[in-house]
């Protein structure tokens, strides 16, 4: 299973998970069966309209199953709904890591439709 | 003559200057078209209560999946304005990103993607003292005007027109200035006003529309000397405050026929915007 994680200020598992989904400058994605873990840029951030739906596409393209962010905006949410990619929220204050983590240890809530 | 109307705000008085402007010219005989290109919060026919002879849906090009799809992106690839999102079998559209570019559709390996038509409001066509009157109408829930926008003012076509813009300084009221032989700015003598004011002149500078000044309610609030000074913009009339005005607009009664002295304030814009326009065009 393939996790993305939105993040900034960082490029490893360090780096603290961003609030916003569609506005995060790049993603984290991590195969949890391998360990093997990349980090993504998001090309859609800068844009003035579409962070949501861009950066939406850039995962399904990545083929992740699952995302993990502070915020979803409502294009995001339609975009990966449809993508059948599960979102979970996680606070901003810890680390990708953590965030992980928590996630494997099913402490994570399902993102609602914004 | 194209003149735009224009506000860096609403509230300030656009609408009634705009259709006082083309009673006044259309009392004296002249052929003249007014357009409501505020798409999303018309009120012109308020003012105007046209006889709407004419309505047709407006629609805008989109792309939609006519065949199968294999998921392999290159439409996503190629939308620069992330309005479309290839899943596995198909292709999810956000019409409300979409620019109609079709860029997505010649990018499609198997051409499965086709741009139809998708209705977007209403454009309806009419009259009133001697006024012809056009408007747009975006529907409920849609987000993008400036298509609407735009197709509303080129069915106005050539003459003399005056489109009432939409507030702001924001995607639609540039498609509603853009291409104007003058933008008048109609503004009221407040702090925010200036504010805005400022804005408005700056975008219509940037599309290389010379801007005027219509001060609304100009005897409220001072200061308005030294703020337009530093704007540097000719201000071709002020409207003074009269509650009379208010009334008349909400019985519905233009206020050119009913307030005393309006209507020579407006006839004073009317005659200066002329002025301008022979200026412009030698
Ligand atoms: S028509 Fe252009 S803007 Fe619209 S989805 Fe296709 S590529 Fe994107
Ligand atoms: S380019 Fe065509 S085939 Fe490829 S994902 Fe888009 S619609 Fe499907």
């Amino acid at each position: 299973m393939k996790v993305a994680v939105s993040i900034e200020g960082g490029r490893d598992l360090q780096a603290a998970v961003c609030p916003t989904f569609g506005r995060a400058p790049r993603f984290l994605v991590t195969d949890l069966e391998t360990g093997e873990t990349t980090v993504v840029e998001n090309t859609a951030a800068s844009g003035a309209h579409g962070a949501g739906s861009g950066a939406a596409g850039l995962l399904v393209r990545l083929g992740v199953n699952a995302v993990l962010s502070g915020r979803f905006g409502p294009k995001a949410f339609d975009a990966l709904e449809a993508a059948r990619i599960e979102m979970f929220v996680s606070t901003s204050d810890v680390n990708a890591a953590t965030a992980i983590e928590r996630f494997r240890a099913g402490l994570l809530k399902k993102a609602s439709r914004p | 003559m194209r003149i735009a109307v224009a506000s860096g705000k609403g509230g300030t008085g656009k609408t009634l200057v705009a259709t006082s402007l083309v009673l006044h010219w259309a009392a004296r005989g002249a052929r003249v078209t007014y357009v409501d290109a505020d798409v999303g919060e018309p009120n012109g026919h308020l003012f105007l209560r046209p006889d709407i002879e004419t309505t047709r849906r407006f629609s805008v090009p989109v792309p939609r999946l006519e065949g199968t799809c294999d998921g392999c992106g290159q439409c996503q690839e190629a939308c620069a304005f992330h309005a479309i999102v290839a899943l596995a079998d198909r292709v999810l559209v956000f019409p409300e990103l979409c620019h109609s570019c079709g860029a997505c559709t010649l990018a499609c390996p198997p051409g499965v993607l086709r741009m139809r038509p998708r209705e977007v409001g209403t454009i309806r066509e009419g009259g009133t003292d001697g006024v012809r009157f056009l408007d747009g109408v975006l529907d409920v829930g849609e987000a993008r005007a400036t298509r609407l926008i735009e197709g509303v003012v080129t069915t106005a076509g050539s003459g003399r027109v005056v489109v009432d813009a939409p507030p702001g300084t924001s995607c639609p009221a540039v498609s509603a200035v853009r291409g104007a032989d003058l933008a008048v700015l109609v503004t009221e003598p407040t702090p925010f006003g200036w504010h805005d004011l400022g804005l408005a002149v700056r975008m219509c500078r940037g599309l290389g529309v010379p801007p005027v000044v219509v001060l609304n309610r100009a005897d409220l609030g001072d200061g308005a000397d030294a703020a337009l000074a530093a704007l540097d913009v000719p201000v071709i009339g002020r409207l003074s405050f009269d509650p009379r005005i208010a009334e008349a607009s909400a019985r519905g009664e233009a206020a050119i026929g009913v307030v005393p002295g309006f209507a020579e304030q407006v006839a004073r814009v009317a005659d200066a915007i002329e002025g301008f326009a022979r200026e412009d065009r030698p």
